[in-house]
């Protein structure tokens, strides 16, 4: 009973948000503003996290939302999920300037920005709104291990590579990789039955 | 490797791990040109593991962005800024203009109930004025000392009525069947005094339909009283009777 309210509810929130992602595409001014009040909290909080800059973050935070409203009119799916899109691209242009400022940049880029495709985010079948994806995910990510919870900061919130990894934490390479990989899958069962 | 060969859980975990920029630099130009090429499969596969792994985001503690931050982004989206247009300070007004009228509303109903406690209020203190009143007139009748005289029996015409005397009370005088009070006019008591010389003013009272009650409150020495009497005087009342004597009670002291 409760899941059908839960799903009622998120058929509600997408229609909002099917309306919000036409108003982009449309340009309508008042949808950045929507778009803004809506996002801006989370993708200001990841941002800050990777960059631990507040200056920086606000920077970024800007370019985020332009880049999104910029190419807002590729989104044209029915069913598309604007808000873990914005958190990719938050997330990869806070990970591209680390590694700007530490002159990594160059092959990294093209795999950031190949993972913020817009068609990655289109016609998904997922109907989760964004308070129950954020509650879910805290709650799976918070039954990991403290080494599968540390690696996954680091990937996510650092943008460090397997190797990176087990050189910052002295480990052996295959550690970490099976550190990485019993994180992810933990974390992805936690996510859907949570 | 080879995308083909590995079973679904193992290719779910490839795709977080190409979402995350973890593969090795093959792997990932693998998946990346099955992405570009439009596979299907890949595409759901990253669909789903973007979805996984965009929701760490919310593992970060939360922040709030400056406010300048909003107002720089509308600017550049054209948009105008949400928050003081006319149509704030008309709904503003109206709600005002709403909350005007229902103060003015309650403070009108305020008055009239207020009116109507205070006219309660009066209605109350009269009847506890009659019920004290009640109760004297009631102590007053039932005491031992009190003095019975009747007047009027067997006569034809009215006046007709009862006297009470109390030594330590007073005096009342119940009547019946007495004269219409010309305007200008009221009925006065007197005490009819034994050794003689002039009647002494007993209170004035006005008869209603015929009835009239009259409560003389104080001592009273009962033998040294002949009579209760009644006239008709001029409205202030008069020192001595100026008109003739209605009805006379004759007091007979035990």
């Amino acid at each position: 009973m409760i899941w059908h309210i839960l799903i009622l509810f998120a058929d509600l929130l997408a229609g909002n948000e099917q309306d919000l992602i036409e108003r982009l595409r449309r340009r309508d001014p008042d949808a950045m503003s929507d778009l803004y009040d809506r996002y801006s909290r989370i993708v200001y909080s990841v941002i800050l996290r990777v960059v631990r800059n507040a200056a920086v973050a606000e920077e970024l935070s800007q370019e985020t939302f332009l880049r999104a409203w910029n190419r807002s009119g590729d989104f044209d799916a029915t069913r598309g999920k604007i808000g873990p899109w914005l958190l990719t691209i938050a997330r990869n242009r806070a990970i591209d300037y680390l590694r700007s400022t530490a002159g990594q940049q160059q092959a990294t880029t093209f795999e950031l920005v190949s993972s913020e495709r817009v068609t990655l985010f289109v016609n998904t079948e997922e109907r989760m709104v964004d308070q129950e994806q954020a509650r879910r995910i805290r709650a799976a990510f918070s039954q990991l291990k403290k080494n599968q919870r540390e690696v996954l900061e680091l990937a996510y919130f650092e943008g460090l590579s397997q190797s990176e990894m087990a050189e910052k934490l002295g480990q052996p390479l295959g550690t970490i990789k099976t550190w990485v990989r019993t994180a992810l899958t933990s974390l992805r069962e936690s996510f859907h039955v949570a | 490797m080879s995308l083909n060969n590995l079973d679904p859980l193992d290719r779910d975990l490839l795709y977080e791990l190409y979402t995350l920029g973890l593969l090795e630099p093959d792997e990932m130009a693998e998946v990346r040109a099955l992405l570009e090429a439009g596979d299907a499969a890949t595409i759901n596969g990253l669909r789903k593991a973007s979805f996984l792994t965009s929701s760490l985001a919310y593992v970060a503690p939360e922040s709030k962005p400056p406010a300048r931050l909003r107002r720089r982004l509308l600017l550049a989206a054209g948009a105008k800024e949400r928050g003081f247009g006319w149509g704030w300070v008309i709904g503003l007004a109206a709600a005002c203009i709403v909350l005007l009228v229902i103060t003015f509303n309650i403070r009108q109903d305020v008055g009239r109930r207020e009116g109507q406690i205070a006219e309660l209020r009066r209605q109350l203190d009269a009847s506890d004025k009659l019920v004290a009143q009640s109760k004297d007139l009631y102590d007053f009748l039932r005491q031992p000392s009190t003095i019975t005289v009747k007047f009027g029996d067997g006569q034809p015409t009215p006046p007709r009525g009862q006297v009470f005397i109390n030594r330590d009370r007073g005096v009342l005088l119940f009547a019946g069947n007495l004269p219409v009070m010309p305007a200008g006019k009221i009925f006065e008591m007197w005490f009819v005094p034994k050794q003689g010389g002039a009647p002494i003013p007993a209170g004035l009272f006005r008869g209603d339909n015929g009835q009239g009650i009259h409560f003389r409150p104080g001592v009273v020495d009962p033998a040294s009283i002949a009579a209760i009497a009644v006239t008709l005087e001029p409205e202030a009342g008069s020192t001595s009777p100026t008109m003739p004597i209605l009805f006379a009670a004759p007091v007979q002291s035990e």
